[in-house]
């Protein structure tokens, strides 16, 4: 395999030097592909207070296909499952290669305070948004206690 | 009569058509329509001192209207044409080099669109200019649509960037020009001025301004702004039209013709000119001194223009000396070509950053003056100074010796001036004047072209150090520095390369969505000129680094299969085998990259192996180069790519590149033939192509007409099997033809003997035609 491309050395230089607000990426040192995200809960939504560890992914032909992205922390949320797959469009069929690690991150965060229960990926979550969305966020703030405070990152 | 002489006119028989009108006047006497006639004639035939001549007549005769002058006119720009036809390359050649100039107004680029052929304009000026041909590269494009092409993102944000004060200029023109619309010229004017006292080396301000001052009868304002538009650009028609209608407005037509016809000299296009043009002349013309030679000598001391002169002597050649007259015409023409050549020769200057004035203080007392006032003898000293070269490092542009050197010593002659002057004329020969332009517009030309590449863009500014910021001119695909930038109609910029492979997976803009299949269906990757310009003139250092970089990406891929370290690139479908052809259909992404690499590298080939299970990274051990012959590309980016098999290859490693599959590869070839057994393998050889050809000859019609459709006929059986690294073509064909599965023929493929090969080609015809009976 041929070394890291430039651009995904560029990318991770930016956002060590310029990080986004409430999210950490760290590559992986074996595998400079492989980052650990952390992602703080947005204020004012119910995942507030807990820290969610993600997996992000390049791919092979990054920026050519999305990188690929995943929750490590369990999360009661309409658009990601109990997998941690994650209903994203960007990183599905809205990809572009001119998004980068930066924008797929801040779409999770946007995605944590703004749930799409129209669009769902676990249909029993979505079904109890719609159903009853108090009882659903103060469900979805049961699961943050429970396993995003005080976590740490999976192995 | 007459209708034998207009006869004779519109078939540009000009000198017939002359003598029929003479010999009409001498019969019928003398009439203002004749006189018009005879004067076109003249005029069309290129006689200009009989067709002045012969106007005089007309206008004295009877009443002359403007628009009856077309036929002078018309005259008079053609001949211009031709002498400034020569020049007409290098001008391209300077305007090939700008970065933040647009060529249609020779002004910083604003609102920039760049269009198909790379080349880029200020949006206002490419919706004005209606003919649909580049200005630049002279190619028409007809489905051109300045609306639907939006600006040039990286562009645009570098124009703001580095040039604020022009730009705000710029704002503040476009709000004059709102109270021009309104007829409110005196709050144009003073927008006009905010800005020039921003931008006071923008001579588009000076024009508008010019142009307002002109709408309020304030000519004398108008031609102050005009003269320093003309200095400022030399090239640019418009000026010159400027400047001729604050003359015109003025009541100095006779510089108002010369101003027009540098105007035409430089774009025998502009309308508006040429009517001028003829409304000048008539004006001339009109107001001719009664035929007293004592009334013309006062006229020509009170106004001693060269014009003045021009038309003097062709009106009334006894007060002049007889071969002056010519001379004059010559001289006529000669300042047309200093208008074209200054043009042409001319490089703007550099600035020190924005809003810096290469107009120097004392030039202005120089401005005020026509440099065509002059005597001639100091025309001829000016043509010696130009041939200097004009090089950037000599003589920095706008510095007091250039202002010089351009407008030499215009004084008004004073009345002792003239009667030198006319000394003078007398005796210079008018063939001193013809060697001049070619003897010092050739050298100048190479020299300035030297010139121009060590100095890079004709337009270069000097811009301060902390406005240059590399990633403003960085690829958001890449990261890197643009190579060879392209730009979407969406106005977005990409290296071309990185644009194509984001085409291969989908057709619309990676940062906008819009579509470019039109883009794709074009098959556009015409280089953005400017910012190619912009990129090689102030980040030469990294621009050198980053074509290094791309030029030892392509030699890597070039090395493909020289040596066991470097991988060939797998397409992994079928089998392909040496001689026999294999069109292939291109359409999934990673094998678009791959044609192009191997297109680009110039190595034209890579490794097909077959597919032997669900997992395609475990392709077959062995496999055949495939050459590519021809490469048609559809619309939307798919491709029909036509190949012959190549060189056969071991798989030694498997490994993965941008997308697709790769490996370190041995050649094979078969092993030589000992000539103790040639007659034997001969024979073998003999044998089965007789079979084969038994086995052919047996197939039902549809199937020999779609193998010889696909693979062609059998070829013909080599006398000597031994000659080809591959063996004979014959048998290879024969192996691509024959029903037998993938695995025996990777087996054949793989045997690195012929006679073993036809051994096992021998059973497997043996065994389908058993199958047969
Ligand atoms: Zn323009
Ligand atoms: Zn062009
Ligand atoms: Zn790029
Ligand atoms: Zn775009």
């Amino acid at each position: 395999m041929a070394g890291l491309p430039r651009r995904i050395i560029k990318e991770t230089q930016r956002l060590q030097a310029d990080p986004v607000p409430g999210i950490s990426a760290i590559p992986d040192e074996a595998n400079a592909r492989h980052f650990k995200v952390e992602v703080a809960g947005p204020v004012k939504s119910p995942y507030e207070g807990g820290t969610f560890h993600l997996e992000l992914f390049l791919p092979e032909e990054y920026p050519m296909s999305a990188p690929k992205v995943r929750f490590m922390t369990r999360i009661y949320h309409p658009n990601i499952d109990k997998l941690g797959r994650i209903c994203l469009d960007i990183l599905k069929d809205k990809w572009s290669p001119a998004l980068q690690i930066r924008t797929v991150l801040l779409s999770i965060q946007a995605l944590l305070s703004a749930p799409n229960p129209d669009d769902p990926l676990d249909t029993n979550v979505a079904e109890a948004w719609k159903k009853d969305e108090e009882s659903a966020i103060e469900e979805a703030r049961q699961f943050t206690r429970q396993h995003a405070m005080g976590n740490k990152p999976q192995q | 009569m007459v209708d034998l002489a207009r006869q004779a006119f519109s078939t540009n028989n000009f000198g017939l058509a002359a003598e029929i009108y003479e010999r009409t006047i001498k019969e019928n006497g003398p009439q203002a329509d004749l006189y018009l006639g005879l004067a076109d004639s003249f005029a069309r035939g290129g006689q200009f001192t009989k067709a002045f001549d012969a106007y005089t007549n007309a206008f004295r005769l009877g009443r002359v209207t403007p628009e009856k002058l077309k036929h002078l006119v018309t005259a008079l720009i053609e001949s211009l044409s031709q002498d400034s036809s020569s020049s007409g390359g290098q001008q391209n050649s300077m305007k090939k080099s700008c970065m933040f100039t647009c060529v249609l107004c020779r002004g910083l680029l604003n609102d920039p669109v760049t269009i198909k052929c790379g080349h880029t304009f200020c949006r206002k000026c490419l919706e004005r200019d209606r003919t649909k041909t580049c200005k630049v590269c002279g190619i028409v494009h007809y489905r051109l649509k300045p609306a639907n092409i939006r600006t040039n993102v990286v562009l645009s944000n570098l124009i703001h960037k580095w040039f604020p004060d022009s730009c705000r200029a710029a704002e503040l023109k476009a709000e004059g020009n709102k109270f021009f619309e309104k007829r409110d010229f005196e709050r144009a004017i003073k927008f006009y001025s905010e800005a020039i006292s921003l931008s006071d080396a923008d001579h588009l301000l000076f024009s508008n301004r010019s142009h307002a001052y002109n709408a309020l009868d304030q000519y004398d304002k108008a031609l102050e702004d005009a003269e320093k538009v003309v200095k400022m650009r030399p090239d640019w028609p418009k000026g010159f039209f400027r400047k001729g209608l604050a003359l015109y407005g003025l009541g100095r037509y006779e510089e108002a013709v010369i101003a027009f016809l540098q105007c035409l000299a430089l774009d025998k296009e502009v309308t508006s000119a040429k009517e001028y043009l003829s409304k000048s002349l008539h004006m001339v013309l009109s107001q001719l001194p009664p035929d007293d030679p004592k009334a013309l000598q006062r006229q020509r001391e009170a106004n001693p223009s060269l014009f003045q002169a021009l038309v003097n002597s062709n009106f009334n050649i006894s007060t002049f000396l007889p071969h002056i007259t010519a001379n004059t015409f010559n001289q006529l023409k000669q300042i047309m070509n200093d208008t074209v050549e200054e043009a042409s020769n001319f490089m703007p200057p550099s600035q020190a950053c924005s809003g810096a004035s290469p107009v120097l203080d004392d030039a202005k007392d120089l401005l005020k003056v026509s440099p065509y006032l002059q005597e001639p003898g100091s025309m001829l000293e000016k043509h010696r100074c130009n041939s200097v070269p004009v090089l950037k490092e000599t003589s920095p542009p706008g510095s007091p010796e250039s202002v010089l050197r351009q407008r030499s010593r215009s004084q008004s002659p004073d009345r002792k001036d003239l009667e030198t002057q006319g000394s003078r004329k007398r005796s210079r020969n008018p063939s001193v004047n013809q060697p001049l332009s070619p003897t010092h517009s050739s050298p100048q030309k190479c020299l300035r072209s030297e010139a121009e590449e060590k100095s890079g863009a004709s337009d270069k500014k000097a811009i301060s150090e902390d406005l240059l910021s590399v990633e403003d001119l960085e690829c958001s695909l890449c990261y890197r520095l643009f190579y060879k930038p392209v730009t979407t109609p969406c106005g977005h910029s990409f290296c071309c390369e990185c644009l194509d492979r984001c085409m291969d997976h989908q057709t619309s803009c990676p940062m906008c969505k819009s579509s470019l299949a039109e883009y794709l269906a074009e098959r556009r990757s015409t280089m953005t000129e400017c910012l190619q310009a912009i990129i090689v003139n102030y980040f030469e250092k990294e621009y050198i680094d980053r074509q290094k970089i791309h030029e030892e990406e392509i030699n890597e891929l070039a090395k493909m299969g020289l040596d066991t370290q470097h991988e060939i690139p797998v397409f992994v479908c079928t089998l392909g085998f040496p001689s026999v052809p294999c069109p292939l259909h291109i359409f999934e992404p990673r094998y678009r990259l791959m044609i192009r690499q191997c297109m680009e590298s110039g190595t034209r080939q890579f490794g097909m192996c077959a597919c032997l299970s669900d997992n395609e990274e475990n392709f077959s051990d062995y496999g055949c180069m495939l050459e590519v012959r021809d490469v048609h590309f559809f619309a939307d980016g798919r491709s029909l790519v036509d190949t012959v098999g190549g060189r056969r290859f071991r798989v030694l490693g498997r490994s993965k590149r941008d997308g697709y599959n790769t490996a370190k590869v041995e050649f094979l070839s078969d092993d030589p033939v000992d000539q103790a057994v040639l007659p034997e393998l001969q024979q073998l050889q003999h044998d089965i192509y007789a079979d084969m050809k038994k086995w052919l000859d047996r197939l039902p019609a549809v199937h020999k007409a779609r193998i010889s459709q696909h693979f062609g006929t059998i070829p013909t059986m080599d006398p000597n099997p031994s000659t080809n690294p591959n063996g004979p073509h014959w048998a290879w064909w024969c192996i691509a033809v024959l029903p037998i599965d993938t695995r025996v023929q990777l087996a054949l493929l793989a045997m690195g003997s012929f006679k073993e090969r036809l051994e096992a080609m021998k059973k497997v015809l043996q065994y389908l035609g058993k199958r047969h009976s």
